[in-house]
Order: structure tokens, then sequence, then C-alpha cells
């Protein structure tokens, strides 16, 4: 139980640490802010990055109340290891996109394009969710009517870059650095469809990509966090994670 | 008659603080140090070190960095002695240039070199026209160590040139020798101490050089991955190989630093902090 | 003959002098610190240019303000010895002493021909390889005449050559410079504060006080009439009625 500190003549404010995968950045910032509306006394504290590097610090005993991963797999991983309080729901979903830079200097009218010799893709790197997504999606187009067997192998050839996170992959299309690049259809909010031209990935050869949730063993603010996780979950919370560009979780109507 | 005042016993206090703060300060640096290379033990180490991602992580390291270095002490040497020795209109202006990288955050760097030499940018858009394009090669990273560790070596090369007794130069002048005699045999030997020490500290930085890199030159194995990159890249996944690849880099900057501090002294026959305490030294 | 007339001003300093200096011969500067007198060596060597005014050895203008003429230290044939002598730190005394022979671009063997002979001369042979900092101040004092003297230059500037010396070595390297001065071909300008090292040293003295030159001639000259009190207390009870 931690003891609120008195200041003088201010009230007394207490940390919920929330670590979140950067997808979730737009849809985060704005649940923290109802969240604090709603209880004030709390300040929420994101901490954004690359899932697996959350995972990674989580590990390393860095203070976290909750964790949002961008895939079920680092989420796993903490639970392998007894860091997570109890199994986690999916709060959201996502689906992956192929954006260009608006100027298209590589030309690429279609998805195929992706497996021509000297397009600079840039994606993340294998670790980071958006990164195995993206791998997973290649595999699946190429089995797609419509696209050579070797379509995966010549478009990973085609990688110039492994990011850290999505957002970085975001900011070298928009500044025209990178030819393509895969990023989570959320990810191309109003600010950046200005600068990229998105190409859809039929549903069928397209990666879900599943978000759970979890309060942390080590948490300090356990009450506060199960409330945010309830928030993240109820309609309201829900219409935020749609509103920026990501899908509900399965089974909760709008 | 009343006595003179009692001569005080000497403060034991200045002493006890002044090894305080040292042995404080030695644990600080030595404690993290130690507890890299203890966690992993030798043999794991060896095995880690043998992996062809470790394999390219140094080659790439090693290689641009020397490269990085030369290229900042092949430009750098010519801009400290002009800061050093002349006044020009703009000067004030230069040296803030100069000093910015050592100030400016790392990924900052990294989007300015993005907006001035990618594809996109001022310089890289007329360069694309000659099918040059920089970003995502080696040559990016090689240009970011360089942006980030210029200052280091300009700062210490400027202090060492303007450090050497203009007394010498202007005898040097009325000796019948030109400038650039007077550079090569007067301002240059007395100013080497700094200038070694200088280049060491720009290629120590240039080594550990991460967030302009991964910014402006991408992270992709065999091109840009160098060792700092594949620290933080692993880390996520293999902690034990993140270890490895640190010792790895600890050992060679330290082994490094070591050399570079210890040439001067050896080349100037006592170097420059044992001179200035020889009492036989005329003056 | 060396000849000059310039006006400098340097901050709130002005000095303004018209002075000749004959070959062969040493002429002694006097006066008091802050007199002016190293402003006057610089001026002469190149290290600072006057305001108004010319600077000729002979036919060979070395600077003239009004025309436009600069001739940079390093093409004027002028020796310069400082007041503490500043000896290279990082060559031996065969290295000074051949430094300005390696800077006019002499064949090497020359240079260590030319530079052997002006060691020997001045009896520094056996510490040709020894470092200023090994040497004691006679010693260096010697160094930095050799240095500039191997050159031959036309005017020599010695700036209280002997001030970095304890009193002691002051005399015998006193009598030596003496010596080593009347031998020379060129016009040497000598300054000093010393009374002494004035009168023994120099043929002809110019008295220099807060920048202005206030009596010039030989010593029984000055000494006869005193134009100042300076000059007046420098001869001491020899001078005046």
């Amino acid at each position: 139980m931690i003891v609120a500190l008195p200041a003088a003549g201010a009230a007394p404010s207490r940390e919920l640490r929330v670590f979140a995968a950067s997808s979730l950045a737009g849809a985060f910032g704005d649940i923290a802010q109802r969240y604090e509306k709603a209880h004030s006394g709390f300040v929420v504290r994101l901490n954004l990055a690359g899932s697996q590097q959350l995972a990674a610090q989580i590990e390393q005993g860095a203070p976290a109340d909750l964790f949002a991963s961008a895939d079920l797999r680092w989420m796993s991983y903490l639970a392998e290891r007894s860091l997570v309080d109890s199994t986690s729901p999916t709060f959201a979903r996502n689906r992956l996109v192929v954006i260009v830079p608006r100027t298209n200097p590589a030309r690429i009218s279609r998805l195929q394009d992706l497996a021509r010799s000297g397009v600079k893709l840039v994606m993340g790197a294998a670790t980071v969710p958006v990164g195995r997504y993206g791998r997973e999606m290649l595999s699946c187009v190429s089995r797609q009517p419509g696209f050579a067997a070797d379509f995966a192998t010549k478009a990973l050839r085609n990688i110039v870059s492994e990011e850290e996170n999505v957002k970085s992959v975001v900011s070298k299309v928009q500044l025209g650095e990178a030819d393509a690049g895969v990023v989570y259809r959320s990810d191309v909010t109003g600010a950046v469809a200005r600068y990229v031209r998105t190409f859809e990935i039929p549903d069928s050869a397209n990666v879900l990509a599943e978000y759970p949730i979890a309060v942390l063993r080590a948490a300090a603010e356990r009450d506060a966090a199960r409330d945010f996780i309830e928030l993240v979950l109820s309609a309201e919370g829900q219409a935020i994670l749609e509103q920026r560009g990501l899908m509900r979780a399965a089974g909760r109507a709008p | 008659m009343t006595p003179g005042p009692r001569p005080t016993a000497p403060s034991a206090l200045f002493p006890a603080l002044v090894v305080t703060g040292i042995t404080l300060l030695a644990l600080f640096l030595a404690l993290p140090i130690l507890a890299l290379v203890l966690r992993v033990p030798p043999g794991v180490l060896a095995a880690h070190l043998s992996e062809p991602v470790v394999q390219e992580a140094l080659r790439l390291s090693l290689l641009t960095s020397v490269a990085a270095t030369a290229v900042v002490v092949a430009l750098g040497l010519p801009a400290a002695y002009l800061l050093a020795t002349r006044a020009f209109p703009g000067k004030r202006v230069l040296e803030v240039m100069v000093d910015l990288p050592m100030v400016l955050p790392p990924t900052v760097a990294g989007i300015a070199l993005l907006l001035a030499f990618g594809r996109m940018g001022l310089a890289g858009r007329a360069l694309a026209v000659f099918g040059i394009s920089i970003p995502f090669t080696t040559t990016a990273v090689v240009m970011a160590q360089v942006f980030m560790s210029a200052p280091f070596f300009i700062a210490a090369a400027r202090a060492g040139f303007a450090g050497v007794d203009s007394r010498l130069l202007e005898a040097a002048a009325t000796l019948r020798a030109s400038e650039a005699h007077r550079f090569r045999r007067v301002m240059l030997p007395l100013a080497l101490p700094s200038l070694i020490a200088g280049a060491a500290m720009a290629w120590a930085r240039a080594l550990g050089e991460f967030g302009a890199t991964i910014t402006f030159a991408g992270n992709l194995p065999g091109v840009t991955q160098t060792m700092p990159l594949a620290v933080y890249i692993s880390l996520q996944s293999d902690l034990d190989a993140a270890v490895a690849l640190s010792i790895l880099l600890l050992a060679w900057s330290f082994a490094l630093l070591l050399a570079l501090r210890s040439a001067p002294a050896f080349w100037m026959g006592g170097g420059a902090d044992a001179r200035r305490s020889d009492p036989a030294q005329a003056r | 003959m060396l000849d000059v007339r310039t006006r400098l001003r340097l901050g709130s300093f002005q000095l303004d002098v018209a002075l000749t200096a004959a070959m062969g011969k040493v002429t002694v500067v006097v006066g008091e610190s802050g007199s002016g007198k190293t402003t006057l060596l610089r001026l002469v060597a190149g290290l600072l240019r006057p305001d108004q005014g010319a600077i000729t050895l002979g036919a060979r203008v070395l600077v003239d303000r009004e025309r436009s003429v600069f001739v940079p230290p390093e093409s004027r044939p002028v020796g310069y010895v400082a007041q503490d002598y500043a000896l290279f730190p990082h060559l031996t005394a065969e290295e000074n002493v051949g430094f300005g022979l390696t800077a006019s671009r002499l064949p090497r063997i020359e240079v260590r021909e030319r530079t052997r002979a002006a060691l020997e001369r001045f009896g520094l042979g056996g510490l040709a390889t020894r470092h200023p900092r090994e040497l004691s101040g006679g010693q260096q004092q010697r160094v930095a005449l050799a240095r500039a003297l191997v050159l031959d230059p036309e005017v020599l500037l010695l700036d209280e050559p002997l001030s970095a010396l304890d009193l002691v070595s002051r005399r015998s390297v006193r009598a030596e410079l003496r010596r080593t001065l009347e031998s020379l071909s060129c016009a040497t300008l000598l300054v000093t504060h010393q009374p002494d090292e004035a009168l023994s040293l120099g043929d002809r003295m110019v008295v220099l006080e807060s920048g202005r030159i206030t009596a010039s001639g030989t010593q029984g000259e000055l000494a006869h009439d005193p134009r100042s009190p300076y000059i007046a207390e420098f001869f001491g009870p020899a001078s005046g009625r």
C-alpha cells in the first residue's frame, strides 16, 4: 500500500505506470486523460516503446503496473517468468497496411512491386511485434493467387533497415527515405496520411494483431491498474481505440 | 607578555573529503563495469563472440569508427587551427556550429542529417541526380559518427593550438619560418598531446554512436548495424548476447583510451604532466 | 643603416620615435619598464605594425605606412632575441640553432655545417643534443644568440639579454656578450633598463621615456648634459654639473 505523501496545500497524486506498445500512443494517450479525469489524485505515466523492449525492461525490474503488448508473444514471455498477475484479455486488434511516400519514388502501384529489386523496404526488426507480423503477412500474401511463390523472399531481401518500433518505420516512410514500409493501420493518422499513400492488404492474407493487457505481479497500484483495464475494455475505451484506427476486441459490440 | 597565536594542527578534514570523494566516484564508475564483466562466464562469452552477427557488428564498428576519426582529424585540424589563430567575421557562429553536435540529442542529429542528406533532403536531392543515395548505407554510418564526434576533436585541437606559447611562434617568424613551416615545426609538435587526446575522444565517441546512426543510417546487419546497435537489438531477445557485446565494446574502448593516453608520455620523454612538475626545468 | 621613424598607439600608450642605428655598432635603448622598449623592438622585427611612419634598412624598406608597404618578419633580415629567449622546448640545442636555416629551405648538409660552426663559435659544441630545459641560463642565452646570428642578419635585436640570468652569471655573460657584439657587422639594437649593462655594452645610447626619445648620443655626451631627471639619475653622481 502506498501512503500518499502530504504536500503543502496540494492534493497528493499517485502514479499509475503503464508500459504500452508504440502503436497505442494515440489511443492510450486519450484513455489516460479520461482516467485522470475520473480518478483525481492519479497521474498516468505512459512508457511507449516496442513491446519487446518493454518486456525486457520489465524483466530487468523496471517499475510498472500495467503492460499492454502489441502481440501475445511478449505477454507470454512475461507470463512464463511469473511476472504477470493474471490471464490477460485481448483489448484491441490491428491490421497491417503497406505505406509508401506520397511522392512514391519507387513507383509502387501494387503489393507485388515490393518484390521488385532495388525497392527500399523498411520493417520492424524480427523481435518487434510489427516486424514479426509483417514477415508472417508477407508469407501469407505469397500464397495468394497473383503472387509469385518467392514474393516473400524477394521482398525480405529488399529490407534496408530493421526498426526498433513501428513509429520509426512510419517516420522513415514519411520523410521519403524508405520506398515502402509495413505498419499498423492505426499508424496512418490524419497527420501521417498527408505524407503517405496506403496499400490495403486483402483480409485473407492479412495478419490480425492481438493486443493483450495485464496487471503486473510487481505492480504497486493494483487496484488502479484494474480500473484502467476496465476503462480500456469499456464501451468508452473501445470507442477511443476505434477512433484511433485500431479494431475492437473480438466479441465486444459497439 | 601575551604569547602569539598558537599554530593550529593541520586539518585532516580536507584530505578525508577528497579521499572519500574519489573512492565514491571510483566505485560508481567501476561497479557497473564490474557487474557487466561478472555476468557472463568466459566460456559463454567466447561462444557469443564467435557468432556471425557479433563479428559483423565488430567489423563494421571498427571500420566505420576508424574512417570517421580519420575524416574528423583531416577536416578538424584546419578548422581548429583557424579558430585558434584567426579572427574573422562570423567566427562566433562557426564556433557555435562546431560545438552544436555535442549538445544535440543524437536522434535529433539523425533527423537533421536525414533532412540534409536524405533522398528528399537539401543536399540529398542534388546527390540523387547523380544516382547517389546515402541513407541506409555504411557511408551514412560514417557520416553520423563524424557529425557527432567532430566537436570533441576540434575542441581539444583548438585548445592545444591556442595553448602554444605565441612567443615561440613569433620567434619562429623572426627565424624566416613561413606560416606553414611554423605550423609544421612548432604548432603541431607542441600541440600533439592535445591532438592525440582529442582524436582518442572522437574515436571513442564514434565507436559508441547510436542515436544518429539508427535514425539516419538505419539498422541492417552487415551494412549499418554497428556494435551499439547490435547491443540494443539483442538486448530485447538475448540478454547474454547483449552483455557479451557490451563487454567487447567496453574492453576495446578501455584499451584504446589507455594506449592513447600513455603514448604521448612515451613520445615526449616524460609527458606534459611530468614536465610541469619537474624541478630540474630551467623556467 | 637602420632608420626608424614611427608612431604607434597601443591602448593609452603612444610610441613616437625617430632613431638610427649604425652598422657594426651597438645602439642601446635605455628606459624604464613601460617606456616602450619592447614595443620598439617588435616594430623593427615586424611583429607589430606602426600606425604611421617607416622603417628602412639602407635602401631597403621594411615598412612604410604611407606607401602601404609591409615586409613580414620572416622576410626581414632581422634577428630577434627575446627576453626569455623563446627557445623551442621540443627541439635540441642544435635543432634550435639550425631552425632558421631549415626554414630557409637550405640543403641539409649546409644546414648541418653552418649549425655546427655556430655551436662551436658560441662554445656549445658539447651541448648540441641537450634540450633547453637541460641548459643553464647562460647556455640558453648563447643558443638564442647563435640561433639568430647563424642567419647573418643585418639587424640584431636584443631584449634585456641579461635580465633572465642570476646575478652571479650576469657579469661573466656580459663580458662574453660584449666580445660577441664587438665582432658583429650588423646593426645591433639592444634594450635594457640596467645602467651597468647599457654602459658596458653600448657605443651609442638612446633614452626612451614614456614612448618618446628624450636624448641620444654617446655616453659621454649624455652624462655631461643630462636632459631629464631620469638620465641624471641613470648616470648617478658622474653626471652633469
